[in-house]
């Protein structure tokens, strides 16, 4: 917001002089807007796509909220809840936003103990939070979605997409997504159903990771553990070299190739074995998480 | 054949008046709350307490490369979706190709903290540092670390006291994979899936750090906007 | 959602719960997601029986049971995040129940034949008739087992238990027809067969 060339205030300096919760309610044009970003320290944020070419800030902020600065900077509408510093740490300073807002805009949103849900935008995505949940839908356009310790949850509709989710203790859930996934999580749970997937990243620590994918063809899937499990499914016709190591965890396959030891001298087993034509590419690795590889 | 019939009929009418009978809930012998409730602790609590490092040329080559990115500012409150840098994440590197032991270069990446550190979260975050001693990256590797750890440790002024715990608890926990790797690699030192597992959890530590620095940077900043 | 529906989210009074996509998840599900381990010991009380009358029937054993509905509940927790709440939470449990099961069987396969043991099995206490039911119901086949504690006693359909099993829904039916044929002779009628 440093290098502003152009600003237009449009609305809603909300003094704060009344120490009380207050009601916001806000409707402004979409003329000329591409993105609209939010940011909300605590409390909640819901946007919704919707076919109209309005935008429209409702919801409820508490006494310690400074100010919601809703402002025009080219073709960005910021919408943001201000907290006065001097009140940094009290703790009636979370809002309760909801926006309805053109569903083929980007949308970024930072909130960082506040929970983010979407609905139905169809534009780009990037949303953050460190302790709330976000929860979200795509359709084609990339998502980026990072928290700390809150879960992420996203349902695709079987659209290509980009998408990277990243959480620290929190669980990466994404369903019906397909294109480009890279997802991590240190001690948190990676679930995902992808159909169509061209490429897939998924990192974590200690959490275990759990997919179900149908790769597309000549598709890359590269799963990588310490101590998580990892149970991979496949669906779709299977044609990929496989390549699953594991130091010391199990390693079940059910495609009928059994995995090998590595070493006389080490726990480690690896199993190596080309299904169909071997067009795709799957890596799995692990420190001691089990490994479970089957078809669907 | 009736009676056959009539006798089949009866039978299956008595057995599924059995199998109607039968209680869904079956109560254990004992409570099994109390040892699934320390499980659930022990997940929770779960890095293991051995630590070490390892040097890889590579590894250190891999996170040099990265300094800049690593140690980017963190982002204004709103990021414009346009800039196609992400926000702090580690690209993939290639597997290490060689190890190089330092055995006696001590590991104190952030000399001259304050000592009035936030709170024991810092302290836990440095005491781990202080535990390592065998083998490490290179110079390069320490430098980002150090800076990004001493952003967290100010960043982790900002959070609330749950969530410093949870960044803590899984810093420690990705310490205790190193460890783990560590472990396994002083008996198995040429072994490539340890070598690539070491790399990228070492990633993991410092994107992880880097992830929460600028996650929880601009609620601070906000303030000043 | 629908365009109307949006309009409506869009239009409702502030302070309004908006019209979101619902999520019937039990109150205390989604108090245990957010890490509420009482609310976890709540539904741990209220599910324990069933988790536990699955895991014993299915495994004929009370330490493997014991074992079986611990690392259910463990699982749960863990996995609390997944659940969308298109299924009862119980029914969701008893997934989680039912592959505990299927990966100790798993693990213990090479060296632990738990089939050949079927006489050591234990069983529910519980009336005569019941006991003797329960008994038979311990002594059958695993596969036949399995099916028959999902189907018959715990009221899942054969496509759900197949599901659950990773079995056809076709090999279900036919572990049942065996499952009622071998338990009608155990007890001593002649003629039961596989009808559901």
């Amino acid at each position: 917001m440093n290098t502003k060339t152009f600003m237009l205030l449009i609305a809603a300096m909300l003094p704060l002089a009344a120490h009380a919760d207050r009601d916001v309610d806000r409707t402004l044009p979409s003329s000329g807007v591409k993105e609209v970003r939010i940011s909300n320290t605590s409390g909640s944020v819901e946007v919704t796509g919707a076919d109209g070419d309005e935008i429209r800030v409702t919801g409820r902020i508490e006494e310690d909220v400074e100010e919601l600065v809703i402002e025009k900077d080219g073709t960005v509408l910021a919408i943001e809840v201000k907290i006065d510093a001097s009140r940094h740490g009290r703790t009636r300073a979370s809002a309760e936003l909801r926006v309805g807002m053109p569903a083929d805009l980007a949308l970024t949103v930072i909130g960082t103990s506040a929970d983010i849900e979407v609905d139905g935008i169809r534009g780009e995505q990037r949303l953050k939070s460190v302790s709330g949940d976000v929860r979200t839908e795509i359709w084609s356009q990339p998502l980026d979605a990072e928290t700390v310790s809150g879960d992420l949850r996203v349902k695709g509709h079987g659209e290509t997409s980009r998408l990277r989710l990243a959480a620290v203790s929190g669980d990466v859930d994404a369903e019906a997504v397909a294109g480009e996934l890279e997802a991590k999580s240190v001690s948190g749970d990676l679930v995902i159903e992808a159909d169509g997937l061209d490429r897939g990243r998924f990192e974590s620590t200690s959490g275990d990771v759990i997919a179900e994918i149908a790769l597309e063809r000549g598709g890359r899937i590269e799963a990588e553990s310490v101590s998580g499990d990892v149970e991979l499914t496949l669906g779709g016709d299977v044609d990929a070299e496989i390549d699953v190591s594991s130091f010391s965890g199990r390693i079940d396959n059910c495609f009928g190739p059994k995995p090998e030891r590595k070493s006389r001298y080490a726990p480690g087993s690896e199993l190596r074995f080309t299904h169909g034509e071997g067009r795709g590419d799957i890596r799995v690795k692990t420190l001691s998480g089990d490994v479970e590889l089957c078809n669907r | 054949m009736d009676n056959q019939e009539e006798k089949r009929a009866r039978a299956e009418a008595e057995l599924d008046r059995r199998i109607a009978g039968l209680a869904r809930d079956v109560a254990p012998d004992r409570d099994l709350w109390p040892d699934i409730e320390a499980r659930l602790d022990e997940q929770e609590h779960a890095a293991p307490s051995r630590y070490g490092w390892w040097g890889a040329a590579a590894a250190a080559l891999a996170v040099a490369a990265l300094l800049p990115l690593l140690l980017r500012e963190a982002p204004d409150a709103v990021v414009p979706v346009s800039d196609d840098v992400p926000m702090a994440t580690v690209p993939e590197t290639t597997a290490p190709r060689a190890i190089v032991p330092e055995a006696t270069i001590p590991v104190e990446t952030s000399p001259g903290m304050p000592a009035s550190g936030i709170d024991t979260s810092a302290q836990r975050l440095r005491l781990r540092n202080a535990a390592v001693t065998s083998v490490r990256p290179g110079p390069e590797y320490d430098e980002a670390r150090a800076e990004l750890l001493e952003l967290l440790e100010e960043r982790l002024e900002g959070l609330a006291p749950e969530e410093r715990e949870i960044v803590v608890r899984n810093i420690e926990a990705i310490r205790g994979a190193l460890e783990e790797i560590d472990t396994a690699l002083q008996d198995n030192p040429d072994d490539p899936l340890l070598q690539e597992l070491m790399l990228k959890t070492y990633q993991t530590e410092l994107d992880v750090m880097a992830r929460v620095n600028g996650l929880a940077g601009p609620a601070r900043r906000r303030t000043d906007l | 959602m629908s365009a109307a529906a949006i309009m409506q989210t869009i239009v409702a009074p502030a302070g309004e719960a908006p019209a979101m996509v619902d999520e019937p998840v039990p109150l205390t599900v989604r108090r245990a997601r957010k890490g509420d381990r009482r609310a976890f010991e709540q539904l741990y009380r209220e599910h324990v029986g069933q988790v536990y009358g699955l895991c014993l029937r299915m495994t004929g054993e009370p330490a493997e049971a014991e074992d079986c509905a611990q690392e259910a509940f463990i699982q749960a927790w863990r996995k609390l995040g997944q659940f969308r709440g298109d299924a009862a939470f119980g029914t969701w449990l008893h997934r989680i129940a039912v592959n505990a099961v299927l990966a100790r069987r798993r693990r213990a396969k090479p060296e632990d034949p738990l089939d050949e043991r079927a006489e050591l099995r234990a069983v529910p206490e519980s009336a005569s008739d019941q006991r003797d039911l329960e008994t038979a119901i311990a002594s059958l086949p695993e596969g036949a087992r399995h099916v028959f504690v999902l189907h018959a006693v715990y009221g899942y359909t054969h496509d759900e238990a197949a599901g659950m099993l990773g079995i056809a829904s076709g090999t279900s039916k036919a572990q049942l027809h065996r499952a009622r044929t071998l338990l009608a002779e155990r007890l001593g009628f002649a003629g039961a067969d596989g009808k559901t």
